[in-house]
């Protein structure tokens, strides 16, 4: 029973994105036996000891604990309490309808009303969590289920009993009997404000996890033209960017190597006679790599310049050094706006100065060639992010061919669908060939792509 | 080292009677790895008292402490064992002539490598081996209590030589073989989080994170160390240091500072803390420049909020 209860709380913590593993799950199963479940400020110490790994889990964990163990876990035996208590209820059920058609009196109530009248609150808590077990609400899911799942605990509680007591009181003309329907009244309405309760907190512990999952995956697949619709879209990316950090910060320690260490190397030769068997290096080479990226801020495609943007900014511990470029009817740097304010806010300034419409790629490419063509050279990376619509004008792509011809290489994202690629006024065609690689970019999963691979692509170099 | 520990009580009262004052959790933790003979893995800002909880569980458990403090580049050689290059090369030295009088009936090469072969491993063999603190604790009679102190210092690399140590308490060593623990340690790790520990690491340990202490365990733990201090003195400085956590600081006062911040008002015979006293006193308690600077600019409005009635 005892086990039940802690996998069943590893669940909720699961749910609340604390990584669990099988064998911590044992190791709380063991701290729970050499510490019992008497104490509970102890179990807690315990258990936070096994499970919480660092000082954000714990503080989800404490959280979670308080939730999950608010009464006490002894809920009943295990032999599963629905199939006896079941006929109960329907017994009693019958017994009051039938009380109630013979006489009017207080005397045949059901078994809730009953209870709600005379029973201690533990018992009540006890039936509570009895029906809740029952009612399966620990399966619920979607936040609509909630009325429904309410209704059936209502029900596995007694519920239909309690109503016809109401009922049947109701109609009786004795004094006595309507003071009893007004304080069986006034018991339902506890006993329903607290099955909304459960259920929600139930709902909160487990079903949020699945909606939220279901929340993610629709939002990495949907068009960054909507995700302005998801309230969270900002926690998404920096999920993303914190799991691409954490994955690139490590590869980065691991292929340090630079001088020489030559008094450990030499300190290490001794044993073998001075022969230097084992190198040691003593600096991490500098990456030396620089990024250069130019979004596109016309209002076609305004929604994946401000997402670059953000996730190019959240990921930035990793990053080289970049430059920051927009453009719509006119060029400018933007770099220094993102160590002013936050990211952010530098976003919003950003689309506020500069969008509109009117685009002209070729005068950018020039623009840009004055601006910053002398620091290009074989370790920068230029990433252009736009439609490439030139509204009929000329394409102007020698400009990207110079280029392209200084940097390491050119990444084009285009929020467009490939089948849209030079169709109308696009001048993708021309521009494809000095492109190292031009993708489609019109999803939060393509984007972490794409910057899973500029992560990769920039430490190999 | 004691086998049995009754209850996480008395740990605690063990704790308090070295001076350690600690809460349920940090007790819980100990009583745990004891009983579960597991790692403990131990977080928090520093001065909080991690490497203290390892000595203090020493001397609880009766058991000796072996430390190894890691730091960047810290690697086998330092932390598991070595051999002992310059005896070896004295001694070859030294036993010259009584190997070429070993040899000197070989005639041909193979016959002289014949018989050194003989001679077994002399060179590499006990009397070269350098154990170093890990080796020790394997190879200790009695069970030890190993702190493995900043592992947070050391590279990924070393983390990872780790993780066979702390699931199985043995490590495997290319010229000694596999060495298990003769008697199963009882590990603690420290880590000051100035950078992630691997997830492999998490999960074989527990894990305790000592944050500051709230005002009623500080007030103890001062009262424990510094018994000196005046009960009304002591109410003070600990709501000081713990009105300047709340400050934006760049180094917060840690206990160890509290506690010598009061050693030091001791020192000074004084009775109150006072404005004066505590800007000639502040930079026991801080160790930046900034931070000096941003106290004293506050420091009467800090008083005031504090103690309202005497002004």
């Amino acid at each position: 029973m005892a086990s039940k209860v802690l996998t069943d709380f590893i669940d909720v913590l699961r749910a609340a994105d604390v990584p669990v593993s099988t064998a911590e799950t044992l190791d709380a199963l063991q701290v729970a036996d050499s510490l019992g479940y008497g104490d509970r400020a102890r179990l807690k110490a315990g258990l936070s000891l096994a499970l919480a790994k660092d000082a954000a889990r714990k503080r989800v964990f404490d959280a979670c604990f308080e939730q999950y163990f608010r009464f006490a876990p002894a809920s009943g035996d295990d032999n599963d309490p629905a199939s006896e208590h079941r006929p109960d209820v329907q017994d009693s059920g019958q017994r009051g309808q039938a009380g109630g058609a013979s006489s009017a009196g207080g005397n045949n109530l059901s078994e809730l009303s009953a209870q709600l009248l005379q029973g201690s609150d533990a018992d009540q808590q006890l039936a509570l969590a009895r029906a809740l077990e029952q009612a399966q609400a620990r399966d619920i899911k979607v936040i609509t289920q909630k009325g429904l799942v309410g209704r059936r605990v209502y029900q596995a509680l007694g519920g239909d009993g309690l109503d016809d007591d109401i009922r049947r009181l109701s109609e009786s003309g004795a004094v006595a009997d309507r003071q009893l329907e007004n304080a069986l009244r006034a018991r339902r309405d506890q006993v329903r404000a607290s099955i909304r309760e459960q259920v929600a907190r139930e709902f909160l512990m487990r079903g949020a996890r699945e909606s939220r999952a279901l929340r993610e995956r629709a939002m990495r697949a949907s068009s960054l033209r909507d995700l302005s619709d998801f309230r969270d879209v900002r926690a998404q990316i920096e999920k993303m960017a914190r799991r691409l950090v954490a994955m690139h910060s490590r590869r980065q320690r691991r292929m340090k190597r630079g001088i020489l260490d030559a008094r450990r190397t030499v300190t290490a030769s001794v044993p073998l006679e001075g022969v230097p068997g084992r190198l040691y290096w003593r600096d991490r080479r500098r990456n030396k790599a620089r990024l250069f990226v130019i979004c596109d801020v016309s209002s076609s495609v305004q929604a994946a310049a401000r997402f670059l943007l953000l996730f190019l900014a959240a990921v930035n511990d990793v990053l080289p050094r970049t430059r920051s470029f927009v453009f719509a009817a006119r060029f400018a740097e933007v770099t220094d706006l993102f160590s002013q304010f936050g990211p952010d806010d530098a976003v919003d300034e950003i689309l506020d100065t500069w969008a509109g419409s009117g685009t002209d790629y070729a005068a950018m490419f020039e623009q840009f060639l004055a601006a910053s063509g002398r620091q290009l050279d074989r370790r920068s990376t230029v990433i252009i992010l736009g439609d490439g619509r030139n509204n009929d004008m000329p394409a102007g792509q020698q400009y990207l061919a110079a280029i392209q011809a200084r940097a390491k290489q050119v990444l084009w994202l285009n929020p467009e669908g490939q089948w849209r690629w030079g169709s109308g006024d696009s001048e993708v065609p021309a521009y494809r060939p000095y492109c190292t690689r031009m993708s489609t970019c019109a999803t939060l999963a393509d984007l972490e792509r794409f910057v899973a691979d500029l992560l990769r692509a920039l430490q190999t170099s | 080292m004691k086998t049995r520990i009754q209850s996480v009580d008395e740990v605690i009262e063990s704790f308090a009677s070295q001076g350690y004052i600690c809460n349920d959790q940090i007790a819980t933790a100990v009583y745990l790895a004891a009983q579960l003979r597991k790692p403990v893995l131990v977080e928090g800002p520093p001065g909080v008292g991690k490497t203290e909880l390892a000595k203090a569980s020493a001397a609880f458990l009766e058991a000796p402490l072996i430390r190894l403090q890691c730091y960047e580049g810290v690697d086998e050689a330092k932390a598991l064992y070595e051999w002992k290059y310059g005896k070896q090369l004295l001694y070859t030295q030294l036993l010259k002539e009584k190997l070429g009088d070993l040899l000197a009936g070989a005639d041909s090469m193979d016959a002289c490598m014949e018989r050194l072969a003989g001679m077994g491993d002399a060179f590499y063999s006990e009397t070269f081996l350098e154990p170093r603190p890990l080796l020790q604790a394997l190879r200790s009679d009695e069970a030890p209590v190993l702190l493995v102190d900043e592992v947070d210092k050391a590279d990924q690399e070393f983390e990872s030589f780790l993780l066979e140590l702390l699931s199985d308490y043995q490590i495997s060593v290319p010229e000694l073989g596999t060495v298990s623990a003769r008697t199963e340690p009882l590990v603690f790790l420290t880590s000051n989080n100035t950078r992630e520990l691997s997830d492999a690491l998490k999960r074989r340990c527990l894990h305790l994170y000592i944050p500051f202490p709230d005002q009623a365990l500080e007030n103890r733990i001062v009262a424990a160390r510094v018994p000196e201090v005046s009960d009304s003195l002591r109410d003070q400085l600990v709501s000081f240091v713990q009105a300047l956590r709340e400050q934006d600081l760049r180094k917060q006062p840690a206990v160890s500072e509290t506690l010598d911040w009061a050693r030091s008002l001791l020192l000074l015979h004084a009775s109150e803390l006072d404005q004066a006293l505590v800007e000639k006193t502040l930079n026991v308690l801080l160790k930046y420049e900034d931070d000096i600077r941003t106290v004293e600019e506050g420091l009467g409005g800090l008083l005031r909020k504090l103690w309202p009635a005497r002004s």
